[in-house]
């Protein structure tokens, strides 16, 4: 099974803060989780619903970048925080689906 | 009806007491004094032929006289023997020339006859014989088989026991017996052993035809036939009483007399005292046949077709819930508070996540595993295992056994340990999270992002579905059970089939709608299919209306139920009108009931038919001392049965009456008027035969064609 590094860039978008989360490398913005929004919720479970589709097939890494000339300090530390959270999140679920399989 | 079919009325030989002698008006008073209706004059080795005429005469209001001889036979190895022979009355003056000329010139004391010369002589005067059976001179087995293959048939000899108890005995094992006085002394006549007749019979040709029917003509203890009087209704304003009995009970006369409605109260009377009755009726067949193949008596048990009822699952369907992602702003709000206060800055705790649940999978399996060693083990402690292995062996496999359930134990703990331990770590990080913000105004860094509990609640669904997937998939059971034989199609079952739903499933195999259970199906594949979609929960939404609005709560409204006929090889086979009357009389003459009534049974059928399979089934279940009562327009069951009882039903001059009676006493009497009596004969003849007339008729034609018909088939 092979890794897959799913890149997540931290940027603005028409004046918001997103992040953009390329799993359909066709469609790279097909995923964006508005971080200004109340409906960011939402946005986030179709990412985590594209995530564990992804999961099940293969070993997923997250990797964060900040778009050059982002200068929002704290998103750019709550993101990456939330990024290695989520990252540590999915190895553990990749485990445990393993664990089910054997 | 007491019968004495050995009975001495003079002294001939020496041994002979002078008891045995009787006068004319001492036979009479002791025939009204016992009470017996037939008898037969069987003194040694001689027959007087005055003395029968005017014993005869002296009683013939009263009883039956039938000539006979008890005759000395000289047997196998020389042994000897007693025979009594009873020659029909109608034949007595040739009974008596053919005696006169067997013993001329011989010496009664003496002589003894072999059994063939007694054969040759007597047996034209229609003859039944009565050798001495385990009774002194008695007969061995040997001239038995002798006398029978000279004979024939075998139920024109019965053996004469030596007293009732021996009677009774050989009789419940279907011996042909019967006892006699062998009076010797006519002052106690009446204190004799009498045998007791289970029907009436009014001539010698009907005490044969009694013989035919049944082997054991005489009541004994445990032979004898219970009756049930029943209220019958041949009409609704009309009642009347009747005796049926455990034997063939035959109801006939003209269309339109009210038979079949006596048959129905007589069912219905006869089912309300308790007594298990099965029913025939010729003219419902179609309709019975259609409630045969209806699925009342199968059950929607799905452990038919090995699946589980899933009725967990269906709830965990309803009352599931998607995981929502942890909110964005839960992370700025954290990351905006987390220096408020420097304590809990240092409170690294506060800073971590949660720890990702263990899932149940290991704890079932180890927990049905410890279930499976437990209840093994509990199973060997009742062997005695010294019977089959030595002490070391034992000792070895208890060891073994106890290694293993050690280790599932502690596979067991070691789970659970796991399970809780986490649950309380995340407690604990969630607890202290909260109890560090209270006191510190901040916010902690929240303890998941969702996704762990997104994935697991998911493929916890995904199970669900699945589950109930595999149980309604493609799953069947067939059980076949014996209906019947029809000619050239060998054995007919009904075939019951047990099967979930599946392409080829019938609407009419469900109890809820086909299509709603079929968009139930379809929607659990869309939602296992798109388990990870975020249109999951509006599918699932979707799936979980259609049950609850449908009542579907479990998997056994996916099980389909249907039956059909099919023959030895599993091929459907749909029976024509007659044969499915023929498979339904088949099948309830197979039943066990302790009464059966036949409505027209000849209805749609072959003659030959009933004759060759039919008839002999009714017999069959006679013998078994059941009730078979049959209303039937068929002579070959109306007579050849040889009913216990016969109903007659007539409508005269615009009048109904009913006449009990049977073949045996050739009578058929009025039950509100005794004198009104008819002949048994006339009535089955002219009733189910259509007269002598039409009878003799049929056979005329059929005898002169029997030539043609021969050369024909050749």
């Amino acid at each position: 099974m092979s890794q897959i590094t799913v890149d997540v860039q931290l940027k603005e978008i028409d004046e918001k803060d997103v992040l953009v989360f390329i799993l359909d490398k066709e469609n790279p913005e097909k995923y964006i989780v508005n971080l200004n929004s109340a409906t960011s919720q939402l946005e986030l479970k179709e990412v985590f619903a594209a995530l564990l589709e992804l999961v099940m097939k293969e070993d997923v890494a997250l990797q964060l970048s900040i778009e050059n000339g982002y200068s929002k300090g704290l998103y750019k530390d709550v993101c990456e925080e939330y990024i290695r959270d989520l990252s540590k999140e999915i190895g553990e679920v990749k485990q445990n689906i393993t664990k089910q399989m054997e | 009806m007491k019968i004495d079919l050995h009975c001495h009325t003079k002294c001939t030989k020496k041994g002979d007491g002078i008891g045995r002698n009787v006068t004319k008006e001492l036979f009479r008073n002791k025939i009204l004094c016992s009470d017996v209706k037939i008898v037969a004059i069987t003194n040694h080795n001689a027959f007087d032929y005055t003395q029968y005429q005017e014993l005869k005469l002296s009683v013939e209001d009263v009883c039956q006289l039938w000539p006979g001889i008890e005759i000395d036979i000289k047997g196998y190895e020389d042994k000897k023997y007693h025979l009594i022979v009873v020659a029909n009355p109608d034949n007595v003056e040739e009974f008596n020339q053919k005696v006169a000329l067997l013993y001329h010139g011989k010496d009664i004391e003496t002589c003894l006859l072999n059994i063939e010369e007694v054969y040759n002589s007597l047996n034209d005067c229609d003859i039944i014989y009565i050798p001495h059976f385990h009774k002194k001179p008695g007969i061995s087995e040997e001239d038995r088989e002798k006398l029978l293959n000279l004979v024939k048939d075998p139920t024109r000899i019965f053996g004469e026991t030596a007293d009732n108890r021996s009677l009774g005995v050989f009789a419940n094992h279907d011996y042909n017996v019967i006892i006699g006085s062998d009076v010797k002394d006519w002052t106690q006549y009446e204190q004799s052993t009498f045998a007791e007749l289970k029907l009436p019979v009014s001539s010698f040709s009907q005490f044969c035809l009694l013989a035919k029917r049944d082997h054991n003509v005489v009541n004994t203890l445990l032979n004898q036939k219970r009756s049930y009087t029943l209220n019958a209704k041949p009409h609704e304003s009309v009642n009347i009483e009747l005796t049926v009995y455990e034997d063939v009970n035959i109801i006939f006369g003209q269309k339109g007399t009210g038979k079949s409605e006596i048959l129905k109260t007589l069912y219905n009377s006869l089912n309300e005292q308790g007594v298990a009755c099965q029913k025939y009726i010729g003219t419902e067949t179609n309709k019975d046949f259609d409630l045969l193949l209806k699925t009342m008596d199968m059950s929607m048990d799905v452990s038919k077709v090995s699946a589980d009822e899933c009725e967990e699952e269906f709830e965990l369907l309803q009352s599931w819930t998607d995981a929502n992602p942890t909110l964005f702003s839960n992370y700025i709000n954290w990351y905006n508070t987390k220096d408020n206060n420097r304590h809990k800055s240092q409170m690294k705790i506060t800073d971590t996540t949660t720890l990702m649940e263990a899932t149940n999978n290991e704890i079932e399996l180890f927990s049905t595993d410890k279930k499976y060693i437990k209840n093994a083990i509990n199973n060997l402690e009742k062997i005695d295992y010294k019977h089959y292995i030595d002490e070391q062996d034992c000792k070895e496999l208890l060891q073994l056994i106890q290694i293993l359930s050690n280790q599932i134990d502690k596979k067991l703990f070691g789970s659970l340990c796991e399970k809780y331990s986490i649950y309380l770590t995340n407690y604990s990080i969630n607890k202290i999270k909260s109890i560090a913000d209270k006191n510190s105004n901040s916010v902690s860094k929240p303890s998941t992002t969702g996704f762990k509990e997104f994935v697991q609640k998911r493929l916890e669904l995904k199970k669900t579905l699945e589950k109930i997937f595999d149980n309604i998939d493609s799953k069947e059971y067939q059980e076949k059970v014996y209906l019947g034989e029809l000619e050239n199609k060998g054995k007919i079952y009904i075939g019951k089939m047990y099967r979930m739903l599946c392409e080829k499933s019938l609407a009419n195999e469900f109890t809820s709608g086909i299509r709603i259970l079929k968009n139930i199906k379809r929607k659990l594949v869309e939602s296992i299919n798109n388990i990870n979609n975020s249109t999951l929960v509006s599918l699932l939404d979707e799936l979980n209306s259609l049950c609850k609005d449908n009542n579907i709560d479990s998997t056994k409204y996916f099980l389909g139920l249907s039956k059909k006929t099919i023959t030895e090889d599993g091929e459907e086979y749909v029976p024509s009108n007659g044969e499915k009357g023929i498979l339904l009389l088949q099948k309830l003459l197979k039943s066990d009931a302790d009464a059966y009534f036949l409505d027209e049974p000849e209805l749609g059928m072959g003659n030959s038919y009933m004759d060759a399979i039919i008839r002999p089934e009714i017999s069959g279940l006679a013998k078994r001392h059941k009730a078979v009562i049959i209303a039937t327009h068929n002579a070959n069951i109306a007579v050849r049965t040889l009913p216990y009882t016969s109903i007659f039903r007539t409508h005269e001059n615009g009048k109904y009456a009913t006449y009990i009676g049977n073949p045996f006493n050739d009578k058929l009497i009025n039950i509100e008027d005794e004198q009104d009596v008819r002949s048994w004969s006339f009535e089955s003849l002219h009733t189910l035969e259509g007269g002598r007339e039409a009878f003799e008729d049929r056979r005329n034609i059929y005898e002169s064609n029997n030539g043609r018909c021969s050369i024909e088939r050749n």
